[in-house]
Formats: structure tokens, sequence, C-alpha cells
């Protein structure tokens, strides 16, 4: 089913819709407000549509973000965090520019090293999204956040055994099956969304199929014949540092304070180093140098999105920091949409030969 | 008896245009342009006068325009062909809105008031992508020529996607899809399909209006036309020889110039 | 060891440096007058010799004064009372593109993997970093890296990556974006707080106390200026206008990077004083004025000279800009009671922290208070926060006011992406669309 298909399902059982634009937000706050977020990454909308609005030097993910958006997609309300400059400005167009009249949410997660005043601000954001739903779909009862905290936890630990499995080489899955799976959960509700992950996790028990180990970064695994590709060519996708996907979900369960919007905001800061929040290169090199240490990847893979400033400033030092601790990496710049370009998948390939 | 001028040089071609009085075509000519900008618009002229029968010291003012506009010999002004275009346009078609020129270097949308007066508009950037430059180098490809990428689009079964309107991934991206067997007719119609989502955007830009008008060479282009008139659920009406448009509307000029009071 | 350096900094700071450029600017012939113009600005050999000394005295600063690198957005006053020499990378990288040797910097970056979608100002400075190459001579490497976010992203990952070449400290100011319609309150709070939790950072790196008086010098020093760049854009309002926009790029350099020190104060003085007998004496800028316009975004640094040329041909005069007047917009926030309220307010509400709803009005004042004709808006490649939404704000300026817009692809200081024709073109239509 389609993100369109389930978004018009979950109206017709009585809920709303978020269309949530990339990347971190607390979504406990939207389930207990009985909101489904539906997240807009990479959307079958034709970028191009965007070219009225857009200049030249803006990212697809933005350019098909707007492309979906003024196609009136059933959703009942917008919410923006505050990633990088191109959603910024995105987040202001809309409603004051093009005329959106759908209530506009937004989200600003504090960049940095979190000091004291870091953690507070987040709080405080995570509580005046509470409220602003309140005015958009009314209060929920109180016991409501406390299990959509609970529904958090499960799916961050549904997400995370799937991951260990696959990066101890247990799952018998293709990456493109896997990341099917997994992309899933940017719009199902938690429940369903743990519910499949657990049956996928179950059903894929196994050998990892044979393949170079290999670890992948950048925004999203697109586009996604590259996955395909990936598989066709005996390479095996162990683990990631995606924007949308391994970024999204602490590594390790996190110690939660008891109250629910605390919780929320811990939840946040326990997400792995990001770079939209400015996350010092050390931090991801250490952590890229984990995923690598406990996949057994030979190597990392960096997708980069074409005009994605976040990621595109820190790559050249990441690679470089990667291959001083003895992994190899390669960057390729690429675009969601489409076919994966064949000079592409060559560059790849020798990258692959020449490993050691 | 006077007679009024306009030459409009462009990186593919130099036109020239030559009016009377009260504005009847006496003259026109096309020529390719060669390195020479000066000396192609000079022979673009004396051809146009020739067929006007005039001699050159009739011109009593000539407009140059287009991108080789400050070169052309003798002209009393040179006249960007944005607002060249607008004029050459509002005199064929009064009431005509807008106007959407696809040429070698340079795609514009315009927007129109009454007159022909220009109220603003967008143009591609550096880039050739969605200029007459990027079919040409993809009927290259295609094998088609220039003038067969329309007509074979025309004769399209089914509907490819080419996702990237930069020239050169383009190209090889046409490629892969000849190399996987598709026609060249629904390849050259994924190219003008792929070119149309760009024009779209540039009269987004500009703002839509009707009526609107496909002017260039470009509108010579009716699988071009097609797309963009499906994408935008307008139709676009095209002059005769829409390549003289601009070199009109610089002679129209002229002809203006001379009736004012005091030109500057 | 430090004595000496010190020492040395004084003496080349007061003595060595102002004879040396006095001595240069005496062998320097006067230039031919260019008709186009009216007589040129007298402050700007006092500008010269401001920048010249700014950046020929940064070598000495090593070892006598430490070194900081900060964004044009941040609060420097907090720096001031601490004795930092302060760079400024996106002035030097706008110098390397006035020199038209940015295109060359920006490749070294490229050379290591920074990709040439990024923003050029960042390419070129990191190219610095890594070649040591600038056209104003050998700049210290920084002991503190001062980087607010209330202008862009962009300067967060590019000092990040800054940090993590140079290995010194790195300080983010994070400056929530201001949403209309949502409370401000927590926002600038959470600005303020920062700056609070970052003095005993900032002490560590100088070695020194941060002493209130000298802060509230700064502040007070700073807002003087502030005040006197924003009387200097005034006097733009007078028909003919006393100064172009294009001069006013170039003007606003020490209230960019000077800014909170004495030398910068004394120089708005002095060319206040210049522009307002300008506008007495009815001497114009561009002798021909018959177009007013707004420009919106940054400076086409590789091509300043060459725009002036092809505006002033037309008539046409940019009388106002969103960036010039930047730095003057929220100065009377400076204000407030508490100073770093003052600092948080000041910096925290610049309109490129503010949504496209308060550009549009601030555009909108703009155009009807310097009465223009058009606007131009040049759309950077490398900054996506000021570009991206201009193309729709035509539209929003043209159902209110009676004006012609243009857009102009460019960028502010990489020339590759540059088509002069093109421009040229352009322009020249959007000229004849005013005239009409």
């Amino acid at each position: 089913m389609s993100r369109r298909a389930y978004a018009e399902a979950q109206r017709a059982a009585g809920r709303l819709v978020a269309a949530v634009l990339p990347a971190r937000y607390p979504p406990e706050v939207l389930w207990a407000h009985d909101v489904v977020p539906v997240e807009v990454w990479d959307p079958p909308a034709p970028a191009e549509v965007a070219g009225a609005h857009l200049p030249p030097m803006v990212c697809s993910v933005v350019r098909r973000g707007l492309a979906l958006l003024s196609a009136s997609p059933p959703v009942d309300l917008l919410l923006f965090p505050h990633t990088c400059d191109s959603l910024q400005n995105l987040s202001t167009l809309l409603p004051d520019l093009l005329g959106e009249r759908r209530p506009c949410l937004f989200f600003y997660p504090p960049r940095g090293p979190a000091g004291d005043c870091g953690r507070a601000f987040l709080l405080e954001e995570v509580r005046s999204l509470f409220r602003n739903l309140d005015a958009v779909a009314g209060e929920p009862p109180p016991h409501r956040l406390r299990e959509a905290v609970r529904w958090a936890r499960e799916r961050d630990e549904a997400l995370r055994g799937l991951y260990d499995a696959r990066a101890r080489g247990q799952l018998d899955a293709p990456a493109e099956e896997f990341y099917r799976a997994v992309r899933r959960t940017e719009y199902l509700w938690p429940e369903e969304a743990s519910e499949e992950l657990l049956a996928f996790r179950r059903e894929r028990a196994g050998r990892r199929p044979a393949g170079v180990p290999l670890v992948l970064s950048g925004v999203l695994p697109a586009p996604m014949d590259f996955l395909r590709r990936l598989d066709e060519r005996g390479l095996a996708v162990v683990e990631d540092d995606f924007l949308g996907l391994g970024r999204r979900f602490p590594r390790r369960a996190p110690d939660l304070p008891d109250d629910p919007l605390e919780a929320a905001a811990g939840r946040l800061l326990a997400l792995p180093p990001c770079p939209t929040q400015g996350a010092p290169h050390s931090s991801r090199l250490a952590f890229l140098e984990e995923l690598a240490r406990r996949s057994s990847a030979r190597a990392v893979v960096f997708l980069a999105l074409k005009f994605c400033e976040p990621e595109l400033f820190d790559i050249p030092f990441l690679a470089e920091g990667l291959r001083e601790r003895g992994l190899p990496a390669l960057v390729l710049e690429t675009e969601p949409g489409g076919e994966t370009p064949a000079a592409l998948l060559t560059r790849l390939e020798a990258f692959v030969e020449s490993l050691p | 008896m006077d007679c009024f001028a306009g030459v409009d040089v462009g990186s593919q071609a130099a036109k020239a245009v030559v009016l009377d009085g009260e504005g009847r075509l006496l003259g026109r000519a096309l020529l390719d342009t060669g390195p020479d900008f000066g000396r192609s618009a000079r022979r673009a002229l004396e051809e146009a006068l020739s067929q006007a029968g005039a001699p050159r010291e009739s011109v009593r003012v000539l407009v140059g325009t287009g991108y080789g506009r400050a070169s052309v010999p003798g002209a009393h002004r040179a006249i960007t062909e944005i607002t060249c275009h607008a004029r050459g346009v509002a005199w064929l078609f009064p009431e005509a809105r807008l106007l959407l020129d696809v040429g070698g270097q340079d795609s514009k949308a315009v927007r129109l008031g009454p007159g022909g007066k220009v109220e603003g508009f967008a143009m591609n950037d550096k880039c050739a992508a969605g200029t007459g430059k990027f079919l040409s180098v993809l009927a290259q490809s295609l094998g088609t020529g220039i003038e067969g990428l329309g007509p074979a689009g025309l004769r399209a079964s089914k509907e490819l996607h080419l996702s990237s309107t930069c020239t050169v991934f383009a190209e090889s991206e046409v490629i892969s899809l000849l190399s996987r067997g598709e026609s060249v007719p629904d390849v050259a119609h994924a190219v003008h399909a792929a070119m149309a989502r760009r024009l779209v955007g540039l009269v987004r830009q500009a703002g839509l209006q009707e009526p609107a008008v496909f002017t260039g060479g470009g509108a010579l282009n009716a699988d071009l036309v097609r797309s963009v008139e499906g994408a935008l659920g307008i139709r676009f009406r095209i002059p005769e020889e829409p390549a003289f448009t601009g070199a009109l509307g610089a002679a129209l000029l002229a002809r203006e110039a001379a009736l004012a009071p005091s030109p500057r | 060891m430090t004595l000496v350096r010190e020492a040395r900094y004084r003496l080349m700071k007061d003595l060595v440096l102002p004879a040396a450029l006095r001595a240069r600017e005496g062998r320097r012939r006067a230039r031919k007058a260019d008709p186009l113009f009216g007589p040129p600005l007298k402050s700007g050999a006092e500008l010269k010799r401001i920048m010249a000394r700014h950046y020929a005295l940064a070598r000495y600063a090593k070892g006598a004064r430490p070194v900081a690198y900060v964004t044009s957005g941040a609060p420097v006053e907090l720096l001031r009372p601490l004795g930092f020499y302060t760079l400024y990378p996106e002035n030097h990288s706008a110098l390397c593109g006035a020199r038209k040797v940015g295109d060359r910097m920006a490749l070294h970056a490229e050379a290591r993997g920074f990709s040439p979608d990024l923003c050029s100002y960042a390419r070129i400075d990191l190219g610095h970093a890594f070649s040591g190459e600038s056209p104003a001579g050998e700049l210290p490497p920084p002991d503190l890296l001062f980087c607010t976010t209330n202008i862009c992203q962009t300067v967060m990952y590019w000092f990040k990556a800054l940090a993590h070449h140079h290995r010194v400290p790195l300080v983010v100011l994070d400056t929530p974006y201001l949403h209309g319609g949502r409370e401000e309150g927590p926002a600038l709070r959470y600005f303020r707080d920062q700056m609070v939790e970052a003095v005993p950072r900032l002490e560590r790196v100088a070695c020194r106390d941060f002493e209130e008086g000298r802060f509230l010098a700064a502040l007070e020093s700073s807002r003087r200026a502030s005040l006197l760049w924003g009387k200097v854009l005034e006097t733009l309002k007078a028909r003919p206008a006393p100064l172009t926009i294009f001069d006013a790029f170039v003007h606003l350099m020490p209230v960019v990077s000077l800014r909170g020190l004495p030398v910068c104060e004394r120089y708005y003085e002095g060319l206040l004083a210049e522009a307002e007998e300008r506008v007495r004496r009815g001497v114009a800028a561009v002798p021909g004025e018959r177009f007013r316009l707004l420009w919106d975004n940054i400076a086409i640094w590789f091509a300043l000279g060459s725009l002036a040329r092809l505006f002033a041909r037309a008539g046409a005069v940019p009388v106002a800009a969103t960036y010039t007047h930047a730095w003057a917009e929220t100065v009377q926030d400076l204000e407030e009671t508490d100073p770093f309220d003052g600092l948080a307010k000041a910096y925290g509400r610049i309109f490129l922290n503010r949504d496209l709803a308060h550009r549009r009005d601030l555009l909108l004042t703009l155009a009807r208070e310097y009465g223009v004709h058009g606007v131009v808006f040049h759309s950077a490649r490398s900054c996506k926060p000021y570009s991206i939404g201009q193309y729709d704000m035509r539209g929003a300026l043209e159902a209110q006011l009676p004006l012609r817009t243009v857009v102009l692809e460019a960028d502010m200081a990489d020339g590759r992406v540059w088509s002069e024709a093109q421009a040229e073109t352009r322009l020249q239509a959007f000229f004849e669309s005013l005239e009409r």
C-alpha cells in the first residue's frame, strides 16, 4: 500500500494525518494526539514542478517535498522540523507566500553539543509542539502520551533488534527488501510498525547472504534501484548511518525520565550524532567506526545527496578520518528517483575490487 | 522611401527584417551566424534589403538585438531580445499576454502587458538545460537531426522518464535508454517531456497568463510545443515564422524611435 | 616571548603600519574620474587604510592577542572585552571574490573533496586554510572559532570543518528560526543563556577575565556604529542619491568586521558627514539618476565594478538593499537593560532569522521609503536561506506596489557560475521594462 493510500485509510478510520518533513522530531507527541505522521522524504512527485518556486541549488528531497505538498495530498496538517536552511525556507515559503492553509507546525531541535540551556530549550520545543497539537487535534486523554512513549520504545527496540541481527550476520535479507521493510516505519502507526519489524526479523532469521560487507551513510538509500544493484554485485549492506534510518533511533536503550514529555525529549538527545544538529567530526567518526566494527564491514560508502550541505560539508574529513583508521571510504553523488547512473556503479565496482 | 530595419544576431542564426513606415514587411533574411557577428549581421541586412529592393541609405533607423546586438554595424540602438520579442509578438498577436521563447542559448518566459510591454520575465540559468542547445545535443545522440526530433517525438507510443535535465547527464541517459532497446520516437518524446518540465518552471516563475505565444526555434518542434501545452494545460499560438519575431520587434522599435519626438 | 610579541604588535599597530600605508598612498596615482559617476567618496581612502591595516596587523596578532574567527552575525561584543583579534572569514572570502581569486582558492577545498555545490565563502575559506593563500597576505590561524547560526546553518557546518582542521575550540551560538505567530520568548531566552554559558569558555581561551565594564563599552560602541551606519543608509533616500548601494557594499566592511571598536565608530562619523554634505550640495553618485532600485541578497563581489557601470549607463541606481540594512535593522534592540537580553534580541531577530512574511514586509517598507521603481533579486547559488523564496517574493511585491522585478542568477564569490553576457541581457531588458 502506498503512503497516500495508507494516509487515506487512516483518515477514513478517524485519525488525522500529518505530512512530516525530514528529519528529527518527537513522534510520540503526534501519536498521543491520534495523529499519524507520514514522512515526506522522496515522494514520487516530479521534482521539476518545483522549478517555479525553488532555485536550482535546492536538493531533490526539498523539491519533491514541495511538489508533493502542492499536489493536495490527503493530510490534515504539516510538520516542519528545522533540519537545514532549505527546509527552513520551505517551511515559511508554503504558508507565507504560497497560501498553504492547512495548519503548519514547526519544531526546532537545538544545535551543537546540548548544554543545560540546549536541553531546556529542547524540552520547551517538545512541550510547545504538544500544545500546538492540542489546538489542531484536541487534547488527548492523560494516559495517551505515556502510551505513545511506550510505542516509541517498542519501535526503537524492534529496529535495534533488526539492525543488530543484520550487523551480526543473522538476517537473510537482501538490502532492497530490508530497506523496503524498514522504511515502512516512516508512515505506519507505531504498533503496526513494531509488529511488522518483529515479524520480518523472525521470517528472515538465517545467515547473511554472502557478499562484501559495507556500511552506507548519507540521507537515504536512494535511488532504490541502487540497493538492487548492490545485491546483484554481491555487496552486502550490514549497517547504515542514514539521516532517515540508522541515525533516527537510539543505538542503546536510553535511560529515560518518567515524565513522558521529558522522555520524548530525552529520546531525541539519545539519537546518534548527526550533522544537521552540528555533531562534531570526532563523534561522527567514532560512531561510523563502531558501526563498521560491530558489523565487520570492510568499507564505508557515502551516498552524497547533491546540494545537501549538512552531509556534504562533513564527508571529506569523515572519509579522510576513516581511511586513517584503516577503513576505506568511497563517496558517490546520488539523487533519489530515476535509476543509478552506470558510471556510478562502475566506480563502486572498482572501489570494491581495490579493497584490501 | 524610408524604411526601418531590425537585425537579430542570435547564437545560431542572424535574422533581419525591413519594414516600411506603415509597418508593412518589405524584406527579411535568415543566415547562419558565423564567428564574426558583425559580418553575419551585415549580410543578413543586405539580403533583406535586396529582397525589399531598397538601398542601404533608405534605412532611417536600424536596431540591433540578440546575443550579438552590440556588433550590428551602423545600428542606432541595441535593444535586448526580451523587449524585441515582446514587441514583435504583440504586433502579430495584439492580445498576447505571455511569450515563451526557446532559442539556441537562452529560453525565456515573458509576461506581457498591453502593447507588448514587458511586465516580468524569467530566463534559464547559466547551464544549457532547457535551451535549444539541449535539444540539438540530444538530437545528435538520437541521430534524428534537430529538424527530425519533433516529428520523431510525435510518433512515440509510450511514456519514458528522463530524470536528468542536465545536458551531459541526459545524453548518457539517452544512450543507455537506446541501448536498452527503447525506440527513437519514445526517447525523443521523453526528451521533450523533460525539457517541457523545465520550461513550465520558467513560465510559472514569470506568471502564467493567456493568450500565450510560443516563439524561437523551439516553436518549430511540434512535439515540444505539445508537451509544454500538456504540462501547462493551455494552447499556444505560434507565429508563421517564429524565428523572425525578435528581428521584427527590433524593426518595429526602430520605426517607433523614428516617430517619437526625440529619441534618446 | 609574549611581551616581545606584544611590543611588536603595538609598534606595528601604532607606528609602522600607519606610516607604511601613508607612504603607499602617496605613491599611488589618482585614478581618472569616470564620467558615469559623480566624484568619488573621500572616505574611500580612509576605508582602504583601515582595512589594509586590519589585515596587515593580523599577522602580528598571533601570540600577542588571542585570534578568533567570527561569523558576520555573531555577537562579537562578547569577544571585545577579552581582547580577541577578530577575523571574519566571510569578509575575507568576499575580498577574495572581489579580487577575482575566489575560483582559484575554492579549488584547494574542492581538491580535498569539498563539493563545488557548497557555499563559495566556505570553499574559499577552507581553500585558504589548506593552502595559506590569501590576497590579504598571511593571516594567523585561529585560537577560537565563534559562530552564530542566525544568518544560516552553513556557518555551523563550515566552522565545524575549520575546528576539525585547526584543532581549536568552536563555540556555536544557536539561534532558533523565528516563525511569525510563534512566541519568540523561549528562542531568545535560549540564545541569551548560551551566551552566558559561553563566557567561561571564552575566558579560558583568552586567559583573561570577562570585565563587565569593557563589555558594556563595546556594546555601546557597537550600538553607536550601527546607528551611524543606519543614518548613512538613510541618506540614500535623497534624490539624487549621494552614494549607491554598490558603494555601501564596500563601506559596509567596518560595521561587519570591526564592530565594537573605536575605529569603526570614527569611520562612520566621517562617512555620514560626507554623505550628508553631498546631499546638501546635491552631489549625485550617478549624475543621470533615472530609476531607483532595491537590491536583495549579498553583493556579486567579482562583478561589482562592471555591474555598477552597467547600472549607471542606464541611469539605474540601487538605493537600498536588505543586505546592507541587516547591520542597522535591529540596533534599537541593544538598548535593553540587560545587555545579554539586548544582544539576544538584536542578533536573534535579524531578518535572515525570520520568516518570509517578515522579509516581504521589510522589502515593501524599503521599497516605499526609498521610492524605488524596481527590485533586483540576486539569486546566490551559495546562499540558500537568502535565495529560496525569491521567485515567489517577486509576485508578492508586484501585487502590492507597481514594481518591476528581475532575478539575476549568480554567486557572491564564485565567478564560475556567472555569465557576463547573459546577465547583461537580463539587466538591460529589465531596464528597458522600467523605461516604457
